[in-house]
């Protein structure tokens, strides 16, 4: 609390300002300087931080993922389609802007199919996380996925990964599902995010970016 | 899937302890609510991190009325299926220490209705050694649940971040 002419009071204690608990009567410049301390109500904690689109490339890279902001981020990939049958969607993280490639990845996920039971990809070193894999090719059998992402910008924890994946299979008939975990195993600062293809050729996509507020 | 979230609470742990309670998170207007539970840890690695509902009073329930069935996703050996039914308690989660603890993401659905049994569906990626797990639980009750408890059992947590949202 504190004595000032502000949000509406005059030389009483003003009723201290945050999230869910403003009081008062705000003009637009109270109001603008509260959203910049972040202490304004608003809602919508869900928020893009950048939507890419790529057409027959070979990689999409986030190079400001706010990881400062964030400790979870989600990640919506529609429309992914490529141009070589039976490849991945992998995913590779920075570190202090320095794209980690080494086999210090591992991921556990499982892939079930319409056509047949469900098969396991498990691994505890490797050089990439997947978004996708075992894909078709063509318009019509697109995969769709969306990931969620903890501690990237946590030095000191292990960076996490779960995803889900929903489209056709290198059978055009079969539809398959995947879903998993991953984890890079270093206590490091991520801060970009890459989506690239495996095979030789190159893919179609959009990649939204979110961070969860407030995490 | 969420187009919106809207931001209710987050806690974390502050001190040494076994049962973790976020009160009065639940019982504000959503039929969907999404919880991001961050780096949850015990004093001893591989603990199972377990959770109950909070009744209309923030009192745990503790009926045998919970039900769960789980996928364990390990980076370095088969994956494991387990279920549970009528359990006076849902396993959730399994901890790590150090730099590697327990994520997860949680969709708990109709905890205001009470015409409804209150519903969870949750993906984690858990520990050290890789433990994924894709699970579904139920509460067979129709009553007001307000908040929810992450239980350690007899280790303590020392560690933790639930952050609950309304899905709009």
């Amino acid at each position: 609390m504190s004595k000032s002419n502000k949000y509406g009071y005059s030389g009483v204690d003003i009723p201290t300002q945050a999230f869910g608990a403003n009081v008062g009567k705000f003009d637009p410049a109270e109001i603008n300087e509260l959203v910049q301390e972040d202490k304004w109500t608003q809602y919508g904690q869900l928020e893009l931080i950048e939507t890419q689109t790529g057409s027959a490339v070979t990689s999409i890279l986030f190079d400001d993922i706010k990881e400062d902001i964030y400790n979870v981020h989600f990640m919506t990939m529609t429309n992914y389609s490529g141009t070589v049958l039976n490849t991945e969607a992998r995913i590779r993280f920075y570190e202090n802007g320095v794209e980690e490639s080494g086999n210090v990845y591992e991921f556990a996920y499982l892939y079930p199919e319409s056509g047949g039971t469900a098969g396991e990809s498990r691994t505890t070193g490797i050089s990439h996380l997947r978004a996708g894999y075992s894909l078709g090719v063509g318009s019509n059998r697109v995969s769709n996925s969306y990931q969620y992402f903890y501690n990237l910008g946590d030095a000191s924890k292990y960076s996490f990964q779960t995803m889900q994946v929903t489209g056709m299979s290198t059978d055009a008939s079969t539809y398959r599902t995947v879903f998993g975990s991953g984890v890079l195993t270093q206590a490091s600062k991520v801060d970009k995010i890459k989506l690239y293809y495996d095979g030789g050729g190159t893919f179609d996509s959009t990649v939204s970016l979110y961070g969860i507020r407030y995490s | 899937m969420a187009t919106n979230l809207q931001f209710i609470k987050s806690e974390s742990i502050s001190t040494n302890t076994t049962a973790f309670d976020i009160t009065d998170c639940f019982g504000v207007g959503y039929d969907v609510y999404y919880l991001a539970f961050q780096n949850f840890n015990s004093t001893s690695g591989g603990n199972t991190i377990k959770i109950r509902f909070l009744d209309s009073s923030n009192n745990p329930i503790t009926a045998s009325e919970y039900d769960w069935a789980y996928l364990n996703l390990n980076s370095g050996s088969s994956f494991v299926e387990t279920k549970a039914v009528n359990q006076n308690i849902i396993n959730f989660g399994t901890t790590g220490t150090g730099s590697a603890l327990m994520n997860t993401s949680a969709y708990i659905y109709n905890p205001d209705d009470t015409n409804s049994y209150t519903f969870l569906s949750s993906q984690g990626a858990n520990r050290d050694n890789l433990e994924g797990r894709k699970q579904i639980s139920v509460l067979s009750q129709t009553s007001v649940i307000k908040g929810i408890r992450v239980d350690s059992g007899s280790t303590n947590m020392s560690e933790g971040t639930l952050s609950v949202y309304g899905v709009k």
